[in-house]
This record gives structure tokens, C-alpha cells and sequence, in this order.
């Protein structure tokens, strides 16, 4: 048995600001988050809320983060997580109180994807359970839990965005329509806030709890969209209806770029991917002032030269060539995953790109250390 | 819609079926729940839709019940089960010694069986213990332990009852000895609410007692836990039983891409103090691996416990001598008027248990008005939230 602190997202309807309360629980071995929440609201606080049902990652209902991660918590065991334990309710869905969300945004979208609600014992068509049958992957699984929404950096910012969820539901659809439109589907996804509008940060499929890979099936819908068939013409479903206000007020726009806690490499290469970007546009504006001073004649010119050796301008250069080479080479996969290519190893191919990166970069920096030193 | 205004206490799959019962007989409907709706026993159920064949011997009046409600749940929730039977496997002469009595109860009860040899068996499921001696399937089948009532509730709420999670009911209110109404705590916005109603059921599942006393009456429910295992890999499509009579571990429900291996059986005295005994985990991977041997090594996602709310005696040991039929409790035979209860039960058997619960209250309320729940379809989960 140990003892950990629970500090605790509370909120409540009316409230002018959310607070955390702490609350002291022992945990043995295998206590689960949730049944350490539950036992508080028992023994300590009754007006503690929280959603769950199954008791094991089947109804998708327990969903918050725990220590920034989005997790079930009737399968996150506390032991693991250190003796301070921060739990908070999903983002990107609005509140409605302590640790539960409204999931009538989640379930407004994810139904227009249209999936038959079937359950069947059947594989799925086309997939290739290993010995056993261990490895079913059935859309069914996925669970409804809303992870993947909270999780995603498109999701935060975009109020139309349709999200991991719902467009994995359609790719679904695709792949076995069971009596639905595939066309259907994909003519649903194919618009400024479908597959197109994701940014590869693969957050979704890092946290869902049950392999749905949201982010490959986002991957592989733009794969059938640019290699399909053009579909006949046909009356384009609306395009999704604007979340009801409270969700927009829920999203955590551009806040979410930059809390680190829980993310994983895709999330990284999706912020830096921005933030080159913008610097690279900043750079732009920057070298088109210095190159005004070509009209102030030689002597504006040899000055500027004689500071662009200095080591500091040196360094600055590396951080150039650092931005110019990231956002090329995380352009490349950016690329190449939203045609489908790599979207199962977009981790690997990243980690590749990092390396090129890297020997680019020291090849660079030397080459322009030789140049200012040699000349 | 009738002036009538029914509030129910409890969202399991009881209260979720009696809303949409009471709701299609055009009474007035508010439902209260403490947590989130199927919190309590019914999310955490075993996921099995019964064929009644596990209570064929010990408990005909069960099996019957669950045989009829299996028929019309297929019929009026299509979708929300995999349609993938069930087996009753030998696998010691002990259980075969167990077969002629198991297929009497079956056909005395309605259940309709087929007699599998053990190549048969082991074709359609490979992963069985290769020792089995034959096997009997049965219309046994997976459901959803949570979405199957929420298809209630959320036709219940399209037809205009209202449904209030997240409230919970700490008192009754009176007129002299008839209940008219309750009040409780509003834990969305943290204050005291209150309601009116002209009658009041309490489908509080284990907590009933609970309900009960604030009536101070007593309705003998005994909360009797029990363990469930559920491991990784889908290591059958249909549902595998032991064929013997009801005992521990001896279920083995696939649930998407998880085994869910159940159960144990105890009693307590308060439904929210349930631990997970270490050697409940134990015994729940040993019976499986009886059946299927390559559960011993599958590795664990979660272990959980829950509470069957039983009607019985409170000297019951284990809870396995309770009948698994429910009840239905009109407290003014104790002098209370307008105030009903309804325990027991199975979560396959929920829509009965309303019916038989709402033809109670609407003679209550002097209403005519028909069950209508073995026709009317129901709308999807998802419709919860829309
Ligand atoms: C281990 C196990 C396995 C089972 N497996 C199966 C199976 O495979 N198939 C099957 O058909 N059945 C199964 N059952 C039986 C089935 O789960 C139950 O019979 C059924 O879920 C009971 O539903 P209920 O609505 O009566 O009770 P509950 O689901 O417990 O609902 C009662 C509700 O009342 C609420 N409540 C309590 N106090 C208050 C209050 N003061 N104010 C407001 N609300 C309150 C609770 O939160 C709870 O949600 C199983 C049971 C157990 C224990
Ligand atoms: S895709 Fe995964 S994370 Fe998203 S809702 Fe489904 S199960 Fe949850
Ligand atoms: S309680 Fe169902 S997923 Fe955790």
C-alpha cells in the first residue's frame, strides 16, 4: 500500500472559476485512478462527479487526463504515477462539472459518419488475425470515449474540424459498408474541416486506448480521395453544423500548442512544424531589410559583413538553417503520410528526417564556419 | 400525455427500461441517478445476453423469463448483439454425467439446444481444451452492458422523459404516510433540488435497501458481488459456459477484442465497499483456462468487481442460493402509498421487469394503458446524446 496525493479538477455549474482540491488515498498494487476517485467521493467528498460504467475500457465513459495524459482511468493503475497525481476532464468538449463533459459534440458528429451501429463476431474485411484471433480489428472498437478529441491540436483550434473519431468512423464505412454509403463517406470527410484540415500529429492515435489508429484512417481516406474513382456526382451531405456555442468556448485554441504534458513526437513535430514556419516568414522580412542596405552603397554593406562573421551571427545561422531544413524535411512527411504513405510508420519516418536532419545541419554549420574563417 | 408524474430513483437497465415503459404508456417521467446513467451494476455487468440455459435446472421461473426477453430484445434492440450463440461445454465426466438433466431443463423451459460432438465443438471454436467431451449451443449471445440501456433511455427521453444524472436522491417527501415526491442533492450545480410526483419507484438496484429505509420500510435485497477478469485476445467468438451446474468462473464472454472471464459470488452489506480479492482474480484465470487453456497466459487488461442486487434471505452465504427472478414491492401493504419498488433480476430480463413494475403503477394511478415495449424499436445509443 502507498499513499498518493490526488489534486482534483473541481468545477461546478455557477462557479466563477474551476479550483483543485487535494485529497490523501492509499493505493495497493493494482488500484485503478478510477476506483481511487471513487473512493474519495465515498469516504471524503460526495459531491464529487465523474462519468464511468464498465470497469474495463469497454464503455469508453472514464475518459480524463491524468497527469496531462488522456487515459481510461478504470485501466490506469495509480501505483505507477508518482505521489502527486493531478486528474483533470478531457478538453476540447465542454464542461459540464468536476470531471465530466458534455459528449453531445462527440456523438453529433461522429453519427453523421454514418456506420451502421452493428455488433457482429465477424473480422473485419481484409484484416488477418494472427493465430489465436488476438488481433481482431474491427471498427467496433472503438470505444466513444472522446480521447482522441481532447488529444488533437486541430481539434483545439478548428470549432468545424470533424475529428479523429468520426472520420475514422467513416473510413470505416469505406472499408465495410454493411449496407451504408461509402460514397457517402468519403464525400463527407472531403471538405476543408474533413481528412484535409488534419496535421498529422498522430496524438489520437497515441492515446486512444483501444488501436483505433484514428490518424492512419484520416491518412487512408486521403489516399482513396486523391487515388479513387472520382464518385458520380451526388447531393453533398451539409457540411457539419457548427458545434453548439458552449463546445467553442470549451476548445483550448492556441493554448494547447504549448502544453507539453502527455504528448508524444508527433505532437512536437505539428508545434515546431508551426512555430519554423512563422519564423521562417520573420526571417523572410528580415533579409529583404538587409538587403536594403545594398542601395546605401559599399561601406552600408562591408559593415554588415564584418558583424554577419561574428560568432553570435554564426549561431543565429545555425538556428536558420536548423528552421529552414525541420520544416522542409517534416514538409516531406507531412507530405507524404497525408497521401497515405508511411502513415503506419510516421514515427520511424520521423525519427529518419531527424537524422538527415542532423547530419545536414553539422554539414551546413561547417560549411559556413569554413567559408567565413577561410575567406 | 397523462398529468401523471412518475420519478424513478436509479439509472441502471431497471429504471432505464421502466422510463421507457412508463413513457410509452404517456406517463410523465423524471429519472434520477447519482452518478452517470448505468454507473451502478449495470455497466459493469458481464455482457452476456441470456439464453436462460445457466438457470435451465436450478431456477426454471429465471430461464423462462430470460428465453422470452432474449427473443424480444433481438427483436425490438437489432444491432446491439453479436449474434454469436453460445456453448455449454463437458469437459470431466462430472459435466457430462450433468447433460441429461441440463437438456431437460433446456426443453422444459423453452431453450432451444443443439447437441455438438467434440470435432464439431472444436471446429467452430479451436481454442477450446482439446479434452472437451461435446458441447451444447444454446442462443446465448454478447451485448453491451451499458449501451443496450442507454437505447432505452434514449427513446424514453425522445418520447419526453427527463432524465437527471448526477442527482442524487438523499430523502422522500411526504403527505402524512404517502409519498409524494423526493429531494436530494443536484451535484451538477451543487445545491438541493426537489421533486413532486404522484409516485415514486425506487430501482436502486443493490442500493434499494437504501431507498427503502427513508420509507422505513424493508425490502430484503441482499448486494451480492461478484469478480470479473477481462483479458486481452478474443479467444472464442461465441460465448463459452461450463456445462455443470452455476458455479465460479465458469463464463467466458468475448467483448470486442477482450475475453471477459466471470464470476464469483459473495454478499456484503453496502454495494459501494466492493474490493477485488487477489484470489478471486486467481480462480477466475484458472476455471477459464478449464475451458479455454490459452486464457492461463493471456495477459490481464482489468479486474472489477460489481453488485447483483438479490432478492432473498440476509442469512444467504455466497448468493448462489438466491434465485436470480426479481420482485416487485407495493409498499402500501407496509401502510406506505405511492411508492414501489423493483430488485432483482438479471439485466437481460430488465424489459420484464418493467412491465411487470409499470402495469403496477399505472393501476396505481387508475390508468388504462397497455405495455407497449414487445413492439416499439428502439432508437440507437447514440441517440442519448442527441
Ligand atoms: C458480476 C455480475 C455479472 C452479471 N452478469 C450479467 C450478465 O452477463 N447478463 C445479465 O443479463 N445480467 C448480469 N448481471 C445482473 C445485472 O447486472 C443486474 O441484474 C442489473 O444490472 C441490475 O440493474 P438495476 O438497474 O436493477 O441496478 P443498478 O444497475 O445497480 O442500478 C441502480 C442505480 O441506482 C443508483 N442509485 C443508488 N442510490 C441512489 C440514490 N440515492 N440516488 C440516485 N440514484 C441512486 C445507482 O447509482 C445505480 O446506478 C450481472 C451481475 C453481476 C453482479
Ligand atoms: S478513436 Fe480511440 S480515442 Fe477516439 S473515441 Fe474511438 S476509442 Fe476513443
Ligand atoms: S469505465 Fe468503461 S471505459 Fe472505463
Amino acid at each position: 500500500m502507498s499513499t498518493v496525493t490526488l489534486r482534483v479538477f473541481r468545477f461546478k455549474q455557477g462557479d466563477a472559476a474551476p479550483h483543485y482540491d487535494t485529497f490523501t488515498v492509499t493505493a495497493g498494487p493494482r488500484t485503478t485512478v478510477l476506483e481511487a476517485l471513487q473512493a474519495v467521493r465515498r469516504d471524503q467528498d460526495p459531491s464529487l462527479i465523474l462519468r464511468h460504467s464498465c470497469h474495463h475500457a469497454s464503455c469508453g465513459t472514464c475518459g480524463m487526463r491524468v497527469n496531462g495524459h488522456e487515459v481510461l482511468a478504470c485501466v490506469t493503475p495509480l501505483a505507477d504515477l508518482g505521489p502527486v497525481v493531478t486528474v483533470e476532464p478531457l478538453q476540447n468538449a465542454p464542461l459540464v462539472a468536476d470531471l465530466v463533459v458534455d459528449m453531445h459534440p462527440f456523438y453529433a458528429t461522429f453519427t453523421q459518419a454514418g456506420m451502421p451501429l452493428v455488433r457482429t463476431s465477424d473480422n473485419l474485411a481484409g484484416s488477418h488475425p494472427a493465430p489465436g484471433i488476438e488481433t481482431l480489428t474491427r471498427f467496433e472498437n472503438c470505444l466513444e470515449c472522446g480521447l482522441c478529441l481532447s488529444a488533437c491540436p486541430v481539434v483545439a483550434t478548428d470549432p468545424l474540424y470533424l475529428g479523429p473519431a468520426a472520420m475514422a468512423a467513416a473510413w470505416r464505412v469505406v472499408q465495410e459498408p454493411r449496407g451504408a454509403d461509402p460514397a457517402q463517406a468519403l464525400a463527407w470527410v472531403d471538405q476543408e474541416h474533413g481528412c484535409w484540415r488534419c496535421h498529422l500529429a498522430f496524438e489520437c492515435s497515441t492515446v486512444c486506448p483501444n488501436d483505433v489508429q484514428p490518424g492512419q484512417a484520416i491518412a487512408a481516406l486521403r489516399q482513396r480521395l486523391v487515388q479513387g474513382e472520382p464518385a458520380p456526382p451526388r447531393p453533398r451531405p451539409a457540411a457539419a453544423e457548427p458545434a453548439p456555442s458552449p463546445a467553442r468556448a470549451a476548445r483550448r485554441g492556441l493554448r494547447a500548442w504549448f502544453d507539453p504534458r502527455g504528448r508524444d513526437v508527433g505532437y512536437w513535430a505539428f508545434v515546431l512544424h508551426r512555430v519554423t514556419g512563422l519564423a521562417l516568414v520573420f526571417y523572410l522580412v528580415l533579409h529583404l531589410w538587409v538587403l536594403r542596405l545594398l542601395a546605401r552603397g559599399p561601406q552600408a554593406w562591408d559593415d554588415f559583413i564584418a558583424l554577419a562573421r561574428s560568432p553570435l551571427f554564426l549561431a543565429l545561422d545555425g538556428v536558420l538553417l536548423f528552421g529552414i531544413l525541420f520544416h522542409g524535411l517534416n514538409g516531406l512527411r507531412v507530405a507524404l503520410v497525408g497521401l497515405g504513405r508511411g502513415a503506419a510508420r510516421h514515427k520511424a519516418l520521423f525519427w529518419a528526417l531527424m537524422a538527415v536532419l542532423v547530419v545536414a545541419l553539422l554539414v551546413g554549420v561547417a560549411a559556413l564556419v569554413a567559408v567565413v574563417h577561410g575567406a | 400525455m397523462s398529468a401523471y408524474h412518475v420519478v424513478i430513483i436509479g439509472g441502471g437497465a431497471t429504471g432505464a427500461a421502466l422510463a421507457h415503459d412508463l413513457t410509452l404508456r404517456g406517463v410523465q417521467v423524471t429519472l434520477v441517478e447519482r452518478g452517470e446513467v448505468t454507473s451502478g451494476t449495470t455497466g459493469r455487468h458481464h455482457g452476456l445476453l441470456h439464453s436462460g440455459a445457466r438457470y435451465a435446472v436450478k431456477d426454471p421461473e429465471s430461464a423462462r423469463e430470460c428465453i422470452q426477453e432474449n427473443t424480444i430484445l433481438r427483436r425490438i434492440a437489432p444491432g446491439s448483439f453479436e449474434l454469436n450463440d453460445g456453448l455449454f461445454v463437458a469437459i470431466t465426466d462430472e459435466d457430462l454425467a450433468y447433460y441429461d438433466d441440463f437438456m431437460e431443463g433446456c426443453a422444459a423451459t423453452g431453450i432451444p439446444t443443439r447437441t455438438l460432438s467434440r470435432e464439431e465443438a472444436l471446429r467452430l471454436e479451436p481454442n477450446l481444451n482439446p479434452d472437451l467431451k461435446l458441447a451444447v449451443q444454446v442462443p446465448d449471445g454478447t451485448m453491451d452492458a451499458m449501451r443496450l440501456p442507454l437505447r432505452f433511455l434514449a427513446t424514453a427521453k425522445h418520447n419526453g422523459a427527463r432524465i437527471l444524472p448526477f442527482h442524487r436522491v438523499t430523502g422522500l417527501r411526504f403527505h402524512g404516510r404517502t409519498v409524494v415526491g423526493v429531494q436530494g442533492r443536484d451535484l451538477v450545480r451543487n445545491r438541493d433540488f426537489t421533486l413532486d410526483a404522484d409516485l415514486v419507484v425506487n430501482a436502486a438496484g443493490p442500493w434499494a435497501e437504501q431507498i427503502a429505509r427513508m420509507a422505513d420500510v424493508d425490502v430484503p435485497v441482499v448486494p451480492s458481488p461478484g469478480v470479473l477478469v477481462a483479458v486481452y485476445g478474443r479467444w472464442t467468438n461465441m460465448v463459452i459456459n461450463r456445462l455443470h451446474r452455476a458455479g465460479d468462473g465458469d463464463i467466458v464472454v468475448p467483448q470486442r477484442t477482450l475475453s471477459v472471464i466471470g464470476t464469483s459470488s459473495w454478499v456484503v452489506d453496502d454495494p459501494d465497499h466492493l474490493d477485488v480479492p487477489e484470489e478471486h482474480i486467481r480462480l477466475m484465470y484458472e476455471k477459464g483456462a478449464e475451458m479455454i487453456p490459452a486464457l492461463a497466459h493471456a495477459p490481464m487488461r482489468a479486474a472489477w468487481a460489481a453488485a447483483r442486487p438479490l432478492v432473498g434471505s440476509r442469512q444467504a452465504q455466497s448468493g448462489r442460493e438466491l434465485s436470480r427472478t426479481f420482485k416487485v414491492f407495493d409498499h402500501a401493504e407496509e401502510g406506505v402509498e405511492g411508492f414501489v419498488t423493483i430488485v432483482g433480476g438479471k439485466a437481460t430480463t430488465a424489459r420484464a421487469m418493467a412491465e411487470v413494475t409499470a402495469d403496477l403503477v399505472v393501476r396505481k394511478l387508475g390508468l388504462d394503458a397497455p405495455c407497449r415495449t414487445r413492439e416499439v424499436v428502439l432508437l440507437p445509443h447514440t441517440a442519448y446524446y442527441a
